[in-house]
């Protein structure tokens, strides 16, 4: 199988912390495509994580809301990662201004995310980096998972995961604090805040560095006491913290005028936490 | 998955078109029978005995360097897998071998996310290997396990995807309600396994089956286990079986177990009678394994190399 990539044809349509990523062309069938190419020892500690951790997830993940990795070839001490190309995402559609977001785009958008978390999930897969930039959409509007490179597998139950995942404004309680045992609730939360966002079409908890994100969150939707989350108290980083109140349905209502009782509650599930 | 389809040929040069570079396509295959193996070693490896006994070493050293940075034992036994696979398509150098077995290593945490800076492992290795590295030196060889890893990479063409021993053995062991010191004593077999070539024949799976049973006859607890309920190859046990029966039965005292269980020293070949003749993982004519391209020395350097998952195949003849 070829591509067609040369300074003609190819486009590089942006350049990521590890590699560079040009715009092709499957040339059997047309179908366009991005090849991420990352430079081989080049770097400190060889071939990046993320990269490893992409080819070793999406080698393995077939659904039509998890972005495909076409193939993987190296050439001229590239690696070269084939993915199906997708010209836009959530983050586009959601700062872009003059677009009005139906109940029903906001639903379909939710469930094709839903969708393509469980397929990770019950494959065992977290992914550990959700927000709107790597949630992809295609030119007919579906909607695919993008950007593996923090994913992780599930592991046995005595592993010690970092807490130090997800970008920040989309970050679970477990993680602010610091948890070093987490599962795919991790996920849910942060396709709860996507949610939001697309409600508000502003970021809802955007805390403006590690500390203030645990203000922001809890100011937010309360702060977790070992009453309503059993031991949350023993996480590392539970000291010191504000104890804010639960948010009552009227004060959310309030943040999110738009919203039906039904959205809310959806919400709520979502950033719902009970480990126990 | 009938063993036919595997030794298909994997490596498919495609005839180049113009201005196209030669390419080659490069299947993984996670498991390989013994023949297969032999095989490919005897390409490889000009003394398999110098092979063998340098392995053991190389495995030792490995564990001192994980005791060390306190790795788990699934790093180690994912390096020990990735040392065999190396050597089933790069020859064998006695001057380089700890150089591969280092390479391993560093992938091993990358794939088993306890990552460690390569910096901090050569530290390590240095000190296990009693070698004084300067500043220099170490850099040096940084850059020599950078321009290895690669290579590693490419020989098992991508496929991280690794299963482990132990996490079925306590799954298993639950389900089947066996007795905690039987699993133990499972558990001991299991890192002698990896020291022997098993794990590149049989998938996790059927080796903890293999384990578990053989633990069970040898505390004589009555165990009966569904292989299809629990997705096990019956090939794949027996050969597990037959493989560490083997090994204990000649070269008890090198084993792993007899460090724990030296008394024990005459009872396996009663377990290897009362197993009788058993049918094992069915190997090929060997001009079939002659003929597969997937045995043919790798070129790291010309041209393309693509590299797809064993389950892709459907789609590669497709693409023929």
């Amino acid at each position: 199988m070829s591509y067609t990539k040369g300074e003609s044809t190819a486009k590089k349509v942006g350049e990521g912390t590890y590699a560079v990523v040009f715009l092709g062309k499957q040339t059997s069938t047309e179908r366009d495509i991005a090849i991420k190419e990352i430079k081989t020892g080049q770097f400190k500690d060889g071939l990046d994580m993320s990269a490893l951790r992409e080819v070793k997830y999406l080698q393995e993940l077939k659904h039509v809301n998890v972005i495909e990795l076409v193939d993987v070839f190296e050439s001229a001490n590239n690696l070269n990662l084939v993915l199906e190309f997708l010209p836009s995402d959530l983050e586009v559609l959601i700062k872009d201004r003059t677009l009005l977001f139906s109940p029903g785009d906001v639903k379909s958008w939710l469930l094709m995310t839903l969708r393509g978390v469980h397929h990770c999930h019950r494959n065992f897969i977290l992914h550990r980096d959700l927000k709107p930039s790597n949630l992809l959409l295609s030119q007919s509007g579906e909607l695919k998972i993008a950007d593996f490179g923090l994913a992780r597998s599930l592991g046995s139950p005595n592993e010690e995961f970092t807490s130090n995942v997800v970008t920040r404004w989309y970050r679970a309680p477990e993680l602010l604090l610091g948890a070093k045992h987490y599962d795919g609730g991790v996920d849910i939360w942060a396709v709860g805040i996507i949610f939001a966002e697309l409600m508000l079409r502003v970021p809802y908890l955007p805390g403006a560095d590690d500390i203030d994100q645990i203000d922001v969150t809890f100011r937010a939707l309360g702060t977790p006491t070992d009453s309503m989350w059993e031991l949350v108290s023993t996480l590392p980083g539970y000291n010191n913290l504000t104890v804010y109140p639960q948010p009552t349905k009227q004060e959310l209502r309030k943040r999110f005028i738009a919203a039906t009782e039904s959205a809310l509650d959806l919400m709520n599930d979502g950033t719902l936490r009970n480990v126990s | 998955m009938s063993r036919s389809q595997d030794t298909a040929s994997p490596i498919t040069p495609c005839s180049p078109k113009k201005g196209e570079m030669i390419s080659s396509i490069q299947l993984s295959r996670p498991f390989l029978t013994r023949l297969q193996i032999e095989y490919a070693q005897s390409k490889t490896i000009d003394n398999i005995v110098v092979y063998k006994q340098r392995r053991n070493q190389v495995f030792s050293f490995l564990m001192k360097v994980c005791n060390t940075l306190k790795f788990p034992m699934r790093t180690l036994e994912t390096a020990m897998i990735y040392y065999q696979r190396f050597y089933l398509h790069n020859s064998f150098n006695t001057s380089t071998y700890h150089d591969v077995a280092t390479v391993c290593l560093f992938v091993a945490t990358k794939n088993e996310e306890t990552i460690k800076k390569l910096r901090d492992i050569i530290a390590v290795v240095s000190q296990v290997r009693n070698m004084q590295l300067n500043s220099e030196q170490a850099e040096n060889y940084r850059r020599r396990i950078i321009g290895l890893e690669i290579k590693l990479m490419e020989t098992i063409a991508f496929d991280f995807r690794i299963g482990h021993v132990e996490e079925y053995l306590v799954k298993f062991s639950k389900t089947l309600s066996i007795p905690k010191e039987i699993t133990y004593t499972a558990w001991l077999f299991s890192y002698d396994t990896y020291q022997l070539d098993i794990a590149l024949k049989a998938p996790a799976s059927s080796i903890a089956v293999a384990l578990l049973e053989l633990a069970c006859k040898l505390e004589k607890f009555h165990v009966n286990i569904n292989y299809r309920e629990l997705f096990v190859n019956m090939e794949a046990v027996n050969e597990t079986k037959v493989d560490l029966l083997d090994f204990y039965i000649s070269n008890y005292n090198y084993s792993f177990f007899a460090s724990i269980r030296p008394e024990l020293h005459d009872t396996f070949m009663d377990l290897k009678i009362a197993l009788g003749n058993v049918k094992q993982l069915v190997e090929r004519e060997k001009r079939y394994i002659e003929e597969d391209a997937y045995f043919d020395e790798r070129s790291y350097t010309t041209g393309e190399r693509r590299f797809m998952l064993g389950n892709q195949r459907k789609r590669l003849y497709n693409e023929m």
